[in-house]
């Protein structure tokens, strides 16, 4: 039987499926955040407090959405993919059934932020994971078909404001729980399989010394990830090294989402007229989403490597938003849209292929945990910077030179790679020399 | 005041009998009709409103027209409290000034006394000033200016009360809930409010203090806020709310849909069944597929055992070997 569930990573076939349900999660996910916005004014309406409390609410689902990454690999590693997957989905549906009992706003920051928040985190977590066991060749391309999913969300506001104008908000409310548990079934397609981790990352073995010892190697981090009576001194040191190199990525993307969280509203609110933000939404989704799906087909053909190709698109998103505030006219801020999207899609579809280039098989987990929670923190406090900083500036300018700054940091840690893989080549060198 | 020179002119010798035939004269003007009912009350009564409603605003429009503005210039006016209303129109002729007649109309009936309406010259700029009080609902209404010159051009005054704002989208509400519908004024203060609601065509006011079932009350004067309690699908309808002014009274409609349960439970449980159906396909086929490995599976299992019987009755003539060979790497 351990014969049979050893497989190599599949590129097709049931991996499919897999893409289906990570764009499912996707669609999900962004549509709990977007169509937040128009539960918002309902709720201002219907509790009347203040902007900044019912805000609140939809802060803990952003950054718990993020954060509870951590929380999400424990679980799993428990109780196993599928069942943290169905679990997720019953906490976001459970979450949006009983806010519609909502009776004041501090109810609803539990069950509308707290709740959901933790259940997409789960089911985005263990999408991913599952995802980057089933694709290593096809990684870039069927990550990017899967987060198109996020693009979709734009159909999803008038269909909520439908719901509302049919069955008010405690109605909308009890049908978006119903339609979360979609999820259940996709869920169930996550069935479980064992890859062998082929030794072909970034950290190939660059002298013959490691050659010798490679079948050994090989057999070691074949994952079972809880298979710690294997790892001898040569697999911990390993997972030091890995390490450092997986800390520079997670601080990266920490930086990304500094840059990213406040600067989305911020295209919105540059333009005044209505129309030209309804444009300038659609191109960005449009443009994104196609973006993705050539960054993730470019990458997947390897003639470089991956984080190369995000290291570029980082730093032209960061010289894209420090030239913003030059885009004063509708030609020029259409401009900087396009060009912001392309570049945006680009990194976006890489950040999952690059993470496991970095990292083994086996930490994928953990590490997409430990990213994510930095990236929670950061969304987090993001918005609130951006905020303080045109308050006190009164312009958008200082706003879009801080983005350009957080994605300009974080490429700089993507420079450090090469470095970081000689240390750990050397590594085993030295161990090895010594049990000699 | 000016508009008391003509008369006075010929009461100042101190003639009564002059002052008989001039009340004689003006009846007939009294007798003709509304319009130019207040405008001819003003005349001895304007220093009575004066003195009545001592705290008159002064409330000056100004409306300028031009040969070239073809379509008709408007402006909205919102009065609630009782004023003493100027409107004044100009109008600049390319041509000749004397030729140009000016006229007044209220809602297209023409307000025909003329000594009401001031018309001067100034260089080469036509000034027709109508001042009056206004201080009844009656008076409210359209009042045009009109210049037939070589076009005929016209300026017109809407004069209304404040408008009242409520929810332009019907308000959805279930059985068993309580809503609050509220109506507000932006423009002003109204007197009082008052709200309706509808049997069949017919309005009718509510009472607040038959049950307990609505309770009108605002946080400021300029809205109101009607709340139902225990709401039945009965009370789902149109209802009125209209604010009182001094100079008459605006309306707005709400419309209130009461929705039993049911009603977004079908779709609800439409949604469930569909994914408990999807369920049961996915495990459906989870278990087929198990069914179909374990079967080759022991088809498989029969052969390796077969297998292994061989190996062992082909092993016992090759174990020689591999013993002989790890002897050698244990010497070494």
């Amino acid at each position: 039987m351990n014969r049979e569930e050893k497989a190599k990573p599949l590129d097709g076939g049931w991996g499919w499926m897999i893409v289906l349900h990570f764009f499912l999660v996707n669609v999900f996910v962004m549509a709990m955040t977007k169509t937040f916005a128009i539960f918002f004014v309902v709720f201002q309406e219907e509790f009347e407090g203040t902007s900044e409390q019912i805000g609140w609410i939809g802060s803990i689902m952003s950054a718990l959405r993020f954060s509870a990454g951590p929380l999400a690999a424990i679980i799993c590693d428990i109780l196993g993919e599928k069942p943290t997957s169905i679990l997720g989905t019953f906490l976001v549906s459970g979450g949006y059934l009983v806010s519609s009992w909502a009776t004041g706003i501090p109810f609803l920051c539990v069950t509308m932020g707290l709740l959901p928040g933790l259940g997409s985190a789960f089911l985005y977590q263990v999408a991913a994971v599952v995802i980057t066991k089933y694709f290593k060749k096809r990684l870039g391309l069927s990550t990017a078909i899967a987060r198109s999913g996020m693009g979709l969300t734009f159909l999803l506001a008038p269909f909520t404001k439908f719901l509302i104008d049919l069955y008010d908000w405690t109605g909308a409310l009890i049908l978006f729980g119903a339609i979360a548990l979609n999820l259940v079934p996709s869920s169930m397609l996550l069935r479980p399989i064992h890859t062998e981790t082929v030794n072909n990352s970034d950290i190939k073995n660059k002298g013959s010394s490691l050659s010798a010892t490679g079948s050994e190697a090989s057999d070691r981090t074949e994952t079972y990830c809880n298979d710690t009576q294997e790892s001898s001194i040569q697999g911990i040191s390993m997972k030091k090294s890995d390490q450092l190199t997986k800390n520079l990525t997670v601080l990266e993307h920490q930086g990304e989402e500094f840059g990213n969280g406040p600067h989305r509203n911020r295209l919105l609110l540059m333009s005044n007229d209505k129309s030209y933000q309804k444009k300038f939404v659609s191109w960005k989704c449009i443009t994104e989403t196609v973006s993705q799906l050539i960054s993730g087909w470019i990458a997947d053909q390897n003639w470089i490597k991956k984080y190369q190709y995000h290291k570029f698109y980082l730093i032209l998103c960061g010289v894209t938003n420090l030239l913003a505030p030059l885009a004063t006219t509708f030609p020029l801020l259409m401009a900087y849209t396009i060009f912001f999207a392309i570049f945006a899609g680009g990194y976006l579809a890489l950040i999952l292929p690059v993470l496991v280039d970095l990292s083994k098989n086996c930490r994928v987990h953990k590490f997409l945990g430990y990213a994510s929670f930095f990236a929670g923190m950061a969304v987090l406090s993001g918005p609130p910077i951006a905020g303080w900083i045109y308050d006190y500036t009164q312009t958008y300018t200082g706003s879009f030179y801080f983005s350009g700054t957080c994605y300009l940091l974080s490429s700089v840690s993507l420079f450090f790679v090469p470095l970081a893989e000689r240390w750990k080549s050397k590594q085993p060198d030295l161990r090895r020399t010594t049990i000699k | 005041m000016r508009s008391l020179t003509g008369p006075r002119a010929f009461v100042a010798p101190g003639c009564p009998l002059v002052l008989l035939c001039l009340l004689v004269a003006t009846c007939p003007y009294r007798a003709e009709g509304d319009p130019t009912d207040s405008s001819f009350t003003s005349l001895p009564v304007r220093e009575e409103m004066m003195a009545k409603y001592s705290n008159l605003s002064l409330e000056s429009h100004n409306i300028s027209l031009t040969e070239e503005s073809s379509s008709p210039v408007e402006k909205n006016i919102t009065l609630e409290k009782p004023s003493d209303l100027e409107l004044l129109c100009q109008f600049t002729p390319s041509g000749d000034l004397n030729s140009v007649n000016v006229t007044w109309k209220k809602d297209g009936e023409l307000l025909e006394n003329i000594d009401v309406f001031n018309t001067t010259k100034v260089g080469n700029t036509l000034y027709s000033q109508y001042r009056f009080i206004i201080f009844n609902s009656k008076q409210m209404g359209s009042y045009s200016c009109f210049f037939d010159g070589e076009k005929e051009l016209r300026g017109t005054f809407n004069i209304r009360v404040p408008g009242v704002h409520g929810k332009n989208k019907p308000l959805i509400t279930y059985v068993g809930d309580s809503t609050v519908l509220k109506c507000e004024c932006h423009n002003g203060l109204p007197l009082n409010w008052t709200w309706y609601t509808s049997n069949g065509s017919v309005q009718v006011p509510i009472d607040v203090h038959k049950n307990d079932k609505y309770v009108i009350n605002g946080s400021y004067a300029n809205e109101t806020r009607l709340r139902v309690k225990h709401l039945l699908e009965e009370d789902g309808g149109s209802y009125w709310c209209r604010a009182a002014f001094q100079l008459g009274e605006s309306e707005e409609h709400i419309e209130l849909v009461v929705l039993s349960f049911m009603v977004p439970l079908k779709p609800f449980l439409a949604i469930i069944a569909e994914v408990i159906l999807l369920v049961a396909i996915i495990l459906l086929c989870e278990v087929y597929t198990q069914k179909k490995k374990h079967d080759p599976d022991d088809g498989k299992e029969f052969e390796q055992i077969e297998q292994l019987k061989s190996d062992d009755s082909n092993g016992i003539e090759n174990n020689a070997a591999p013993r002989l060979r790890k002897n050698e790497s244990v010497e070494q």
